[in-house]
């Protein structure tokens, strides 16, 4: 899976290449409008994570000029602006998705992966976990042939863990992923604390290993062997 | 009062004065003039008489008699030559009344005999002089006031013209607007200058302002951009297994304060472009709708919490609002209700025609309910939220003439909305 990372601010960039790299993606960086375009006239990516403001030129340009020449590419926004003006029109011209900084990269990497799910038709349709299989169309889950009864979150809470498997998750990340705008009206940790809860024990008692790990003060991680 | 009323007022007070001042002087100068001339009259008249007795000595009683302005008296003795000049009132049968006359008595020496010549001229003219004068006075004032009438008029049509249209542009000026306040040249050096200095200030105000806009923008820009790259260092940071406890607990510090200094900077940039009432694309919001909408997004939080919603659906209203100001605004509303009610507590949401009002339970405050509207106020300080939402929710109701009103009693917390 290769990725371009357009995005001026070279520390951020290299973040993220960093955390998706571990994902098996290949990134490579872009640090202005014309290398951008050059980029992409040139290669083929699966996915492209664009700033808007770029030293150059817009990076909703950039997108307009994308979506012309390969439409499969999935296309996310990132930008510091949360005008809703260019939320809305980047997703006019076809941008998959917008998120505001500062991100956390947990959600980035979800999201891509998402997109390249939704974008190819031989994009996985289920994961399997050891035990765990989940059919994501239909949003089931079995343990063992047995399907768990999720909630809407939880089954939330289990795809964003699934993504970012054998990462730490914050429980701010975990938050702001299952509550979007509203983790910030709230102090949502309990929420996500029940969740969890909820989760793991739903797994076990369906005959499932116990995959969540709490990490100390920070969150958790969802270990696979 | 119109300036032009104010002007007319004092023009008229004015114009009166002048004309009894007038008047007057014109009457006594009138009058001292026909005094004169009367006299005069009167002395050359003497002559002819003089002048006639001496060429036919005593003339017969006939001679001047008709008029009865005339008497003409031989003195037996030998008398001193006088003359003396008077008014006097001589009651006259034709007219059946008083009239005042100037009289000339003069005593005289012809050819060795003394005369005395009394004549008399009527002085009738004095009193219709008052009246002429007086008919004249309010002729002029008649016309002075049809003058201004007529001024005014045109005045209005014409000369205030430029006046009122400027006033008319500069009422619908708007600073968002992106094209300027274009203000004509006038013929009126007054109105012009306003108009220049109108121009100028209104495209002042537009480049400051947009200033402003781009310098709140820009610097919350600014700001993200640095909290991103903190924050992306720290998801990977974070990643690190060899990372002891206490590490882990510093950097969920450090986590912490990228969030809030990241929620203040947007709110505080919600802030400005509510109060730069940039979201005016106003659509008609169900409130029964969203309020639903809004308690099914917080579904999960009001279980957590055991909350008891209960809702009180009278009306349908609908509200004229940006639909993402309408979310902030309940959004706002329902997370704060949920966020400062405690473990089991209730909410009552009540919509009728014109209210929406929502009651939960919770601490009690020290704080009057009305500085929580005031920002980073906090009714509890250690709280990590900036203090903004209140603010926020202030801020639209202003901008949406929303009437707002926060009361607690005892642990109840009820804000009502009145549209």
């Amino acid at each position: 899976m290769k990725l371009l990372i357009i995005e001026d601010e070279n520390s951020l960039a290299e973040s993220i290449v960093d955390y998706l790299g571990k994902e098996g993606f290949t990134s490579e960086i872009a640090l202005n409008y014309d290398e951008a375009l050059f980029k992409i006239n040139l290669y083929q990516y699966d996915c492209i994570i664009v700033d808007i403001m770029l030293p150059g030129g817009s990076g909703l340009e950039l997108v307009e000029v994308l979506k012309k020449k390969h439409s499969q590419t999935g296309i996310i926004i990132i930008s510091a602006k949360d005008a809703l003006d260019d939320k809305i029109r980047g997703l006019d011209i076809g941008a998959d998705d917008y998120l505001t900084k500062p991100f956390h990269l947990p959600e980035l990497n979800a999201r891509i992966k998402s997109i390249i799910r939704r974008k190819s038709f031989e994009g996985e349709q289920e994961i399997v976990i050891e035990n765990l299989k989940i059919l994501l169309p239909a949003r089931e889950v079995y343990v063992k042939s047995n399907l768990l009864d999720l909630t809407k979150k939880e089954f939330d809470l289990l795809i964003f863990f699934v993504r970012n498997k054998n990462r730490v998750l914050t429980k701010e990340a975990i938050a702001e992923n299952l509550l979007g705008d509203h983790a910030d009206m709230l102090d949502s940790f309990n929420f996500i604390y029940t969740h969890v809860k909820n989760l793991r024990k739903k797994i076990i008692d369906a005959g499932g290993k116990d995959h969540i790990k709490t990490i100390y003060a920070t969150g958790y991680k969802f270990i696979t062997e | 009062m119109k300036l032009i009323k104010k002007i007319n007022y004092y023009f008229i007070t004015i114009s009166i004065l002048i004309l009894i001042v007038t008047s007057v002087i014109t009457y006594f100068l009138l009058q001292a003039l026909i005094l004169e001339e009367v006299d005069e009259t009167l002395l050359s008249e003497k002559n002819i008489v003089v002048k006639k007795i001496q060429t036919e000595d005593m003339p017969d009683s006939t001679f001047y008699s008709y008029s009865g302005n005339l008497e003409l008296k031989l003195l037996n003795h030998p008398s001193v030559v006088k003359e003396q000049l008077i008014d006097t009132l001589i009651f006259v049968e034709g007219e059946g009344e008083s009239v005042s006359f100037r009289q000339l008595s003069s005593t005289v020496n012809i050819n060795g005999k003394s005369y005395l010549i009394v004549l008399r001229r009527s002085l009738v003219e004095k009193d219709d002089l008052v009246t002429g004068l007086a008919v004249l006075m309010v002729l002029v004032f008649i016309s002075i006031i049809g003058l201004l009438i007529l001024l005014n008029y045109w005045g209005e049509r014409k000369l205030w013209k430029p006046f009122y249209n400027t006033i008319n542009k500069l009422s619908g000026f708007s600073i968002k607007q992106i094209n300027t306040l274009e203000l004509p040249q006038v013929d009126i050096d007054e109105f012009n200058e306003l108009n220049i200095t109108l121009n100028y200030l209104t495209k002042k105000l537009k480049r400051d302002y947009l200033q402003l806009k781009e310098f709140s923008e820009n610097a919350s820009h600014e700001m993200q951009t640095p909290l991103a790259i903190i924050r992306s260092k720290l998801d990977v940071l974070i990643q690190d297994n060899t990372l002891s406890e206490y590490q882990h607990k510093s950097i969920n510090s450090l986590y912490n304060a990228v969030k809030r200094l990241s929620r203040l900077n947007q709110s505080l940039n919600l802030l400005t472009k509510i109060e730069n009432e940039e979201f005016d694309n106003k659509t008609d919001i169900s409130l029964t709708d969203l309020t639903n909408h809004q308690l099914e997004n917080l579904k999960e939080l009001i279980e957590i919490n055991n909350l008891k919603v209960e809702k009180r659906f009278l009306a349908k209203p609908s509200l004229k609002l940006n639909p993402f100001i309408a979310e902030s605004l309940f959004g706002n509303i329902i997370a704060n209700a949920i966020k400062h009610n405690i473990d089991g507590g209730t909410i009552l949401i009540e919509i009728d025609k014109n209210k929406f009002s929502i009651t939960n339970t919770g601490n009690k405050l020290d704080v009057n309910p009305e500085e929580l509207f005031k920002r980073f106020k906090k009714g509890d300080t250690s709280s990590d939220s900036p203090g903004l939402g209140l603010s926020i929710v202030q801020k639209i109701c202003e901008q949406n003439n929303i009437n707002i009103n926060y009361t607690i009693d005892q642990n109840l917390h009820t804000i009502i909305l009145t549209f």
